[in-house]
């Protein structure tokens, strides 16, 4: 019989707060987890008034459900399976995520990996939202968030293999503009 | 949420990953007044629907109040204010009596009568044959008297007046049965036609309303269905990551038919072999005389009832509403019809010579009938004549109106399959309580729900049930399972006799049920 209880963490008061209703643990759970998961939204989203569309209809889901929250992940990594999915919800009510023809006009893809650390984060972001829907959803979701082909042919409604090839092309198209970045970049130092 | 077989993570990917994946960026100020605006609105829809599942819940239990009302109005309103008989009860007796009711009218109507065949149509139904003399004299004084109007005016309108007249003196009730009867049967020839004008029009103005009804029921299924649709997704989404939660969704309220088939034990007995005859009389006593043969064959019947009865089959029949109150407990509450026998044997018939509370108004003795012997009194009045028989089967048969309540908890084994258990109290109310003998010699009785009847009006019973159900579609569910009532009280009220010993009665059988969902759900 445990004579005492271990005291509460501050995440689980904030869950149970959240759950009960409290406005203010409910403003705290989203000061805490805005930022985070507005970065992810503009990974998504094409404009930043849909982003925050997306934030906004995820973290409702987020106050919805919590109660059902298991504990078995942390909460940040649950937070931002909702966003992720709420914004692949989003597109596809939008019908964005339509297979485009921008592969062709990758004619000559470059062969090795660049260096981004010279990169600023709003230069990387406009990379990724410069992408075709379609690819820029393959790309999130592989690239940074880590699920395999499988799981977003799933996510995505696609086969694995058109998954491969959607990222293969989206990869190719982000390389080449790093490349043309770095062309221009270098032609910027020598005419200097 | 990364996989194992990711593994062709080249440079780029892991670069992007590591400097996007811990990225932030700042929403606009406004996005949380947004959020508190939805969260607002969202209590208010819960608090709305909250006061919508306390309202149904506040208007079947006025349904059900209504519902009590209204079977009590019908039962206890249609006591009848005849003293009853033996001979009043038993079914053919009562025929007899229905058959000499309805004939004067028409006699009265279609043809001028001698005044002594009006007088005879004027007396009340019930009187003829077992009325008390004083009532039947005043009743045949009273239609002498209206008959000389009668015949004076010649007039079929007041002949029927007189025989209302008649008949009020025996007993104003049935005065205005017959009266009731009398018009009806005026206005019969154009009771049809009404009905017919009437019809249409009551049909459009409920198909309007149900128009009308049937679209904003529509309108909020369809509401609802998005909703569902809204929050299925959302729980995949959840569902994805923490494992996959089925939600059941069913609709909160439910139609259910059960049948309840069983055993079911009345009992109730006799004190058995007394030694009636010798200490009651002493051995002083003539053993001969009618009294105490009468005695010793009253004591030979209980035995003979001791012996041989058993229980017997009963079943009940209930339509039931279901109201889901919680994830997956059901608050069911409806109407039944609940019938119980219980069967013995007998070679033992009464014969009546009025004047006991069994046959008080019978002026001669009647054929023989049967008799629920429990509720004899141990000492028997003379009027009660009991007499020998060639042995025939007996009957007990109680026949109850039933409103049953209850709560009802079920919990899936499997995606089609589930256990429920359920317990509830139902208010069983009396309508008939018949002994029926299997000699056609030998007359049924039917206590009605008189005050001369030895049994309860209403009786409370409490059942429980468990077993098992299983879904044929989303919203057809079967369940069979065992079920017990045991009753709260004893069949008959409170005795005179104290002689007779009864515990509460009780039912064993299965029960089965089919349930169906008034809104759609997923199986």
């Amino acid at each position: 019989m445990k004579l005492f209880r271990n005291p509460k963490s501050d995440e689980e008061k904030l869950i149970e707060g959240c759950i009960a209703g409290k406005r203010d643990m409910q403003r705290l759970l989203y000061e805490q987890y805005s930022r985070k998961m507005m970065a992810v939204c503009l990974r998504y989203a094409p404009t930043t008034f849909e982003a925050e569309d997306i934030l906004l209809e995820a973290f409702m889901k987020v106050y919805t459900y919590l109660a059902k929250f298991k504990r078995d992940c942390p909460l940040e990594f649950w937070i931002r399976k909702i966003v992720v999915n709420t914004a692949l919800k989003h597109l596809r009510s939008k019908q964005l995520l339509t297979v485009s023809h921008e592969a062709e006009e990758v004619s000559n893809l470059a062969s090795s990996d660049a260096n981004l650390s010279d990169y600023s984060m709003d230069e990387l972001l406009q990379m990724v939202q410069g992408l075709a829907p379609r690819y820029r959803m393959v790309f999130n979701l592989y690239a940074i968030e880590g699920y395999n082909h499988k799981e977003i042919g799933e996510m995505l409604d696609i086969s694995e293999g058109t998954s491969k090839s959607q990222y293969s092309r989206a990869r190719a198209i982000l390389q080449n503009m790093l490349a043309s970045q770095e062309n221009n970049y270098q032609d910027h130092v020598i005419s200097n | 949420m990364s996989s194992a077989t990711n593994d062709k993570r080249g440079k780029l990917e892991q670069e992007f990953q590591d400097r996007m994946q811990g990225a932030e960026a700042t929403p606009s100020q406004h996005l949380w007044d947004r959020i508190d605006h939805e969260l607002t609105v969202q209590e208010n829809g819960k608090y709305r629907k909250r006061a919508l599942f306390y309202g149904q819940l506040a208007a079947a239990c006025v349904a059900l109040l209504v519902l009590v009302g209204v079977a009590g109005a019908y039962y206890f309103g249609s006591t009848p204010s005849a003293e009853p008989t033996i001979a009043a009860t038993s079914s053919n007796a009562s025929q007899q009596g229905e058959t000499s009711k309805m004939a004067p009218l028409p006699n009265v109507e279609t043809s001028p009568q001698t005044p002594d065949q009006l007088a005879t149509a004027a007396r009340p139904s019930f009187m003829p044959q077992e009325m008390p003399a004083l009532g039947a004299t005043d009743a045949a004084v009273q239609s002498e008297a209206s008959q000389a109007s009668s015949q004076a005016n010649a007039s079929v309108g007041i002949a029927r007046n007189s025989a209302s007249e008649g008949s009020s003196i025996g007993s104003p009730v049935p005065e205005t049965t017959q009266a009731i009867a009398g018009a009806n049967h005026q206005t019969g020839s154009n009771k049809q036609p009404m009905a017919v004008q009437l019809s249409p029009v009551e049909k459009g103005n409920k198909g309007l309303g149900f128009k009308e009804q049937s679209a904003q029921a529509m309108a909020a299924v369809r509401q609802q269905e998005e909703a569902q649709r809204e929050a299925a997704l959302a729980a995949r989404t959840v569902a994805a990551n923490t494992g996959e939660e089925k939600q059941e969704q069913s609709g909160r309220w439910s139609l259910a038919m059960a049948y309840a088939p069983g055993y079911f034990n009345q009992n109730i007995s006799t004190p058995g072999a007394a030694p009636a005859v010798a200490s009651r009389y002493g051995f002083a006593a003539d053993i001969n005389s009618a009294a105490s043969l009468n005695t010793l064959y009253m004591e030979e019947a209980k035995e003979e009832y001791e012996e041989y009865t058993g229980p017997g089959f009963s079943y009940g029949v209930e339509v039931k509403t279901g109201l889901r109150l919680w994830h997956k407990l059901k608050l069911l509450a409806g109407i039944g019809y609940l019938q119980n026998t219980a069967r013995s044997r007998s070679s033992y018939v009464l014969q009546q010579a009025g004047g006991s509370k069994h046959a008080s108004a019978a002026a001669r003795p009647v054929g023989k009938a049967t008799v629920f012997v429990p509720s004899l009194s141990a000492s028997p009045p003379d009027s009660l004549m009991i007499a020998k028989a060639p042995d025939y089967s007996v009957n007990y048969r109680y026949r109850h109106l039933t409103i049953p309540v209850g709560l009802q908890y079920e919990g899936n084994l499997n995606r089609d399959w589930f256990l429920y258990g359920g317990a509830g109290v139902a208010a069983n109310i009396l309508l008939q309580a018949t002994v029926l003998a299997s000699d056609a010699d030998v007359e049924q009785v039917a206590y009605e729900t008189d005050e001369a009847s030895p049994f309860r009006k209403v009786q409370w019973s409490g059942n429980v049930s468990a077993g098992v159900g299983r879904r044929l579609s989303g919203k057809v569910s079967v369940t069979l399972g065992p079920e017990v009532r045991g009753y709260f009280s004893t069949m008959l009220a409170a005795s005179e006799d104290r002689s007779v010993k009864q515990k509460k009665p009780y039912t064993v059988g299965m029960q089965m049920a089919v349930n169906y969902d008034l809104r759609s759900g997923k199986k």
